[in-house]
């Protein structure tokens, strides 16, 4: 027999209690990992190239649109290397559930900037550049919807309405695009702004941002400080900034997110640190007779402590272990579900290096109290109370 | 007469001198011991009665280490347990001492071998010799064919076989028990007494056992009598 024979045997003497502590802490973990797995899909990766390309924006959100005008004015700017106005369109195919988001851009100066994201075959580039209703297609998109190149396919616009009257656009899928970085979408696509900028009734010479590749980054800020100040006072004001810096106002966002998982997680850990401290002191309590006679063979306080402290480790190993155990298999379960809504939703090296963080917390946290009464217990008090 | 100054040249396992103790309660001292002294020889099988609260347990606590004495010198086998800290004391339990409760107090979860070993678990040596200690230990209290039962499926007067087993396994030099039979019917008293005999006789084990009760008194070499805190008579068995 060794020191852990007792603490193992220790733990399970009363079953009922110990499955209900190792319940709570599996729960508290179960909903640390779900959500923690559901709040880093959210995150965006760093964008590669997001240092250096700029984005012209609507002061007030890029959902709010820019006179395609600017796009021009830009490009005259003597620090823009390439310029590209973007517009977004929110479409579906055959049913409203099949949404697609869609960029309605000038092929070559969108492609040259987006080297970095998407890769595009030459022959494919050249089709899509030549192609008036052509449309580039992400690899991911184009086998989900069966679209081969040549298809002609019908989109329906959520928001924008054709002067006849319609919502249907129809296009020529042109290319195929591959993702340019390990894990990038793949499940966009991209039309020519001309063709369908010429058809819309309403909005139309609007556009959501510009693209721009500064000459020279140093310059970028100054160039981004013209670029406003030029729109200072008109009925769209601009805010020019980097990628980067739009992907960290984005991430504020997540950041709120990631903010509100803290608060529930925490929340989960404080009722378990209660309700399983509580349980563990009353638990010492019970046994002082117990801590009497282990005093009296010779234990030490240290090994007496040492011995409540193993058994509260046991217990919280053991509910975090299942309650990650479940919260990887609803995960997997989940991330399956939705992997085209939002993908890379898996239990992260980093989620499993926070749960051994938060296990350590848990055993400091509830079992300090415990550990310290049961090295504490005096044996003639102790004894006296048979 | 003094039982120190009656043996003076023998081999003394425990010798107290002018022991003081009392207990705080609320403001007032309570005095239980006043310069008690005591010597018991190495070997002997002391029997302590006396009245409810004349101070029996205190004794036997202090003797173990486990309470402190106010003043007063307190010697096992020459070694001055008195001025020990609460570590030092609990390593020379751990090496010196055997304890037999009323209430046997064994470990509920685990067999009886592994209650026998638990005092083990404070020293070093081979599985193998733990083991072989451990069937020594059983044997010698007749329990060799319960090694693997659950206390709570044995008997009173087995349960607390194996706290003498418990007792003995770390071979100490000195074994006290508080009232070992109190809670036992006669069989299983008598074969209690019978043990503790034979840990003496053959052993040669130092034990201090605390009785009401005059039969089992009777088992031991020599009854001491506790009153108010003092020995009134010595009495030697026969
Ligand atoms: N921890 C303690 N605090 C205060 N008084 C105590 C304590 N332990 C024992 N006493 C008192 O000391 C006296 C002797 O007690 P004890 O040694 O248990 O007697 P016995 O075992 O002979 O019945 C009793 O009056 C008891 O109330
Ligand atoms: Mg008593």
């Amino acid at each position: 027999m060794r020191e852990t024979t007792l603490v193992r045997r220790n733990a399970l003497r009363n079953p009922v209690r110990m499955l209900l502590m190792v319940g709570c802490i599996a729960v508290a973990f179960l909903i640390f990992g779900v959500l923690s797995a559901v709040a880093t899909a959210f995150r965006l990766e760093d964008q590669p190239g997001g240092h250096e390309r700029m984005m012209v924006v609507n002061r007030n959100g890029f959902q709010q649109t820019l006179p395609i005008a600017y796009a021009r004015d830009v490009a005259r700017q003597p620090n823009v290397a390439v310029s590209s106005p973007v517009r977004m369109a929110l479409v579906y195919w055959r049913q409203p559930k099949d949404i697609v988001s869609a960029v309605m851009v000038e092929p070559e100066t969108y492609l040259d900037l987006s080297k970095d994201v998407v890769k595009v075959a030459d022959e494919d580039r050249a089709r899509f550049v030549a192609t008036r209703d052509g449309l580039l297609v992400g690899r991911a998109l184009a086998e989900r919807y069966g679209w081969k190149r040549g298809d002609q396919v019908t989109l329906q616009s959520f928001t924008d309405l054709r002067e006849d009257g319609s919502r249907a656009w129809r296009f020529t899928v042109a290319g195929i695009y591959t993702a340019a970085q390990p894990g990038g979408s793949e499940l966009a696509m991209a039309g020519h702004f001309a063709y369908y900028n010429e058809a819309l009734l309403t909005g139309r010479d609007r556009i959501n941002w510009v693209l721009v590749q500064g000459r020279d980054l140093a310059a970028n800020d100054a160039m981004a400080r013209t670029i406003d100040a030029g729109y200072a006072n008109s009925a769209a004001a601009t805010r020019t900034q980097s990628e980067a810096a739009l992907g960290r106002a984005f991430l504020s966002q997540i950041g709120d997110l990631m903010l509100i998982v803290r608060l529930i997680v925490g929340a989960a850990f404080v009722v378990i640190l209660c309700v399983v401290g509580n349980t563990l002191i009353f638990m010492v309590g019970e046994r002082t007779g117990e801590i009497g006679v282990l005093k009296t063979l010779g234990f030490s306080r240290l090994r007496v402590a040492r011995i409540f402290a193993g058994e509260v480790a046991l217990i919280a190993v053991a509910g975090a272990v299942a309650g990650m155990s479940v919260a990887a298999l609803i995960v997997s379960a989940l991330g399956t579900a939705l992997k085209d809504v939002l993908p890379g939703m898996t239990m992260g090296a980093s989620t499993l290096a926070m749960a051994a963080g938060l296990v350590a917390l848990l055993i400091l946290l509830t079992g300090i109290l415990p550990v310290l009464q049961a090295g504490r217990v005096n044996i003639v008090e102790a004894l006296g109370r048979k | 007469m003094n039982f120190m100054q009656r043996v003076p040249a023998v081999d003394n396992l425990i010798d107290i001198v002018d022991l003081s103790k009392s207990y705080r309660r609320g403001s007032t001292e309570v005095p239980i011991f006043d310069k008690l002294s005591l010597s018991i020889e190495r070997g002997r099988f002391v029997a302590l009665m006396g009245p409810s609260g004349s101070g029996k347990t205190t004794l036997l606590n202090l003797l173990a280490g486990i309470d402190r004495p106010n003043s007063g010198m307190l010697a096992v086998d020459g070694e001055r347990i008195d001025g020990y800290s609460e570590s030092g004391l609990t390593q020379w339990r751990a090496n010196t001492l055997g304890f037999i409760f009323q209430f046997y107090n064994l470990m509920p979860m685990l067999t009886a071998a592994q209650n026998v070993e638990l005092p083990l678990l404070l020293h070093r040596m081979s599985a193998k010799e733990r083991r072989r200690r451990v069937d020594t230990a059983l044997d010698v209290v007749g329990l060799a064919d319960r090694a693997r039962h659950r206390p709570r499926e044995l008997s009173g007067g087995q349960q607390q076989r194996v706290a003498i087993a418990r007792a003995l396994v770390a071979d100490p030099k000195l074994i006290l028990a508080d009232e070992p039979t109190g809670d036992l019917d006669r069989p299983s008293a008598n074969a209690v007494l019978e043990i503790l005999r034979l840990l003496a006789d053959e052993l040669g084990k130092t034990i201090v056992m605390v009785t009401h009760d005059p039969v089992a008194a009777r088992a031991a070499d020599l009854t001491l009598h506790l009153e108010k805190g003092r020995f009134v008579n010595e009495a030697v068995a026969a």
